[in-house]
């Protein structure tokens, strides 16, 4: 089996998602990934994959050769929680790389290749695709709360990234081997570089596209998502 | 003698800071906590600490929104305590969030594709 995994998390994604998956599996068969949809509680679900399987792909027998599969958590537990739920569904599997996308199509699943080719090369353990490094139309709000992330992230971690918040990312064997996330929420990206900085992974970023439509903006960072996510973080410090 | 000035307050408040420090260096040491959460730590707890040990340190801020010093205490111990229960309780419902999504990451990879009641 091919030994790339895709980990989209979605929670009540809707038609969305089924308007962006057919790009996400263009990409998944030719670059030979298999697709872990990490359904996180919510509405709906089961449709995925009546979508799938008029896409082509086999859903629920990760055995076969075009790989798509659907994990569910009972309740929402949050975006974090479900990518490392998809994440350890891929080490279980041997999965050498993983990617992961978010699920409200605000990402352009080509953009995954170059993600791909950059871990292949092997020139870092983690590849952060970043939304700030292409000229790009994105919210004057959300720059904003991006950038008082990424202050925090230097801060508790070391790293100084253009876009520490992106969902898409991918992970090294290296990486995956030693990755043990515990936020739930979206806390789960600054995690990922508290980790890195702990075993001493490389981190790259590289450019990608984004596209804000009404639903992704009603998702991810806002104010009080930033307030929750720093009172988390001196939480988890102390929890440890 | 400086001890003789101290109260119960301007002790027992470093000297929790104190251990709270030790455990922050504790945590570093077994790398549970990286240097720049340990700084963080250290300025929070040697700030309350300094603060509790010379509260004249306070003096230069405008006065303590203008409330005599005995209702000063009430409200600091109500701070402290609030802040306290708010921890306490924020790292309850940490530990129990850590436990649905286990349980839930459980099931999860257990029954893949499948709706689960």
């Amino acid at each position: 089996m091919s030994n790339i995994c895709i980990v989209v998390p979605v929670y009540n994604e809707g038609k969305v998602f089924q308007q962006w998956l057919p790009s996400l599996l263009s990409v998944a068969l030719e670059v030979g990934a298999g697709v872990v949809v990490v359904v996180d509680g919510g509405e709906g679900g089961e449709e995925f994959g009546v979508w799938s399987g008029e896409l082509g792909v086999k859903n629920g027998e990760w055995a076969g050769c075009e790989r798509m599969i659907f994990l569910r958590h009972l309740v929402n537990c949050g975006v974090g929680a479900a990518v490392m739920t998809g994440i350890e569904f891929a080490r279980r599997q041997g999965a050498g790389l993983v990617l992961t996308i978010d699920g409200d199509g605000q990402h352009d699943p080509e953009d995954l290749r170059t993600l791909l080719a950059e871990l292949k090369k092997g020139s870092a353990d983690i590849v952060n695709g970043s939304r700030f490094l292409k000229h790009q139309s994105i919210p004057v709000l959300r720059r904003i709360y991006n950038f008082l992330s990424n202050v925090i992230v230097f801060l508790v971690a070391g790293f100084w990234l253009s876009d520490s918040q992106s969902g898409m990312k991918g992970f090294s064997a290296r990486a995956l081997k030693k990755l043990d996330l515990h936020s739930a929420g979206y806390e789960w990206c600054t995690e990922v570089f508290q980790e890195a900085n702990w075993y001493g992974f490389s981190v790259q970023e590289v450019p990608i596209s984004v596209k804000y439509t009404r639903h992704s903006l009603g998702k991810g960072q806002s104010f009080a998502v930033g307030v929750d996510m720093i009172i988390r973080l001196m939480v988890r410090s102390l929890l440890r | 003698m400086i001890f003789e000035e101290l109260s119960l307050v301007s002790l027992l408040t470093p000297l929790f800071s104190l251990l709270m420090i030790l455990r922050s260096f504790s945590l570093y040491s077994r790398r549970k906590q990286t240097w720049r959460e340990l700084l963080l730590w250290l300025v929070i707890w040697l700030g309350i600490g300094l603060v509790a040990l010379f509260p004249q340190l306070l003096d230069s801020l405008p006065a303590f929104i203008g409330i005599k010093s005995g209702v000063n205490v009430l409200i600091f111990f109500g701070m402290v305590l609030l802040f306290y229960g708010f921890f306490r309780l924020m790292i309850k419902v940490e530990e129990l969030e850590e436990k649905v999504v286990n349980m839930n990451r459980e099931r999860a990879l257990d029954a893949p594709g499948r709706r689960q009641h």
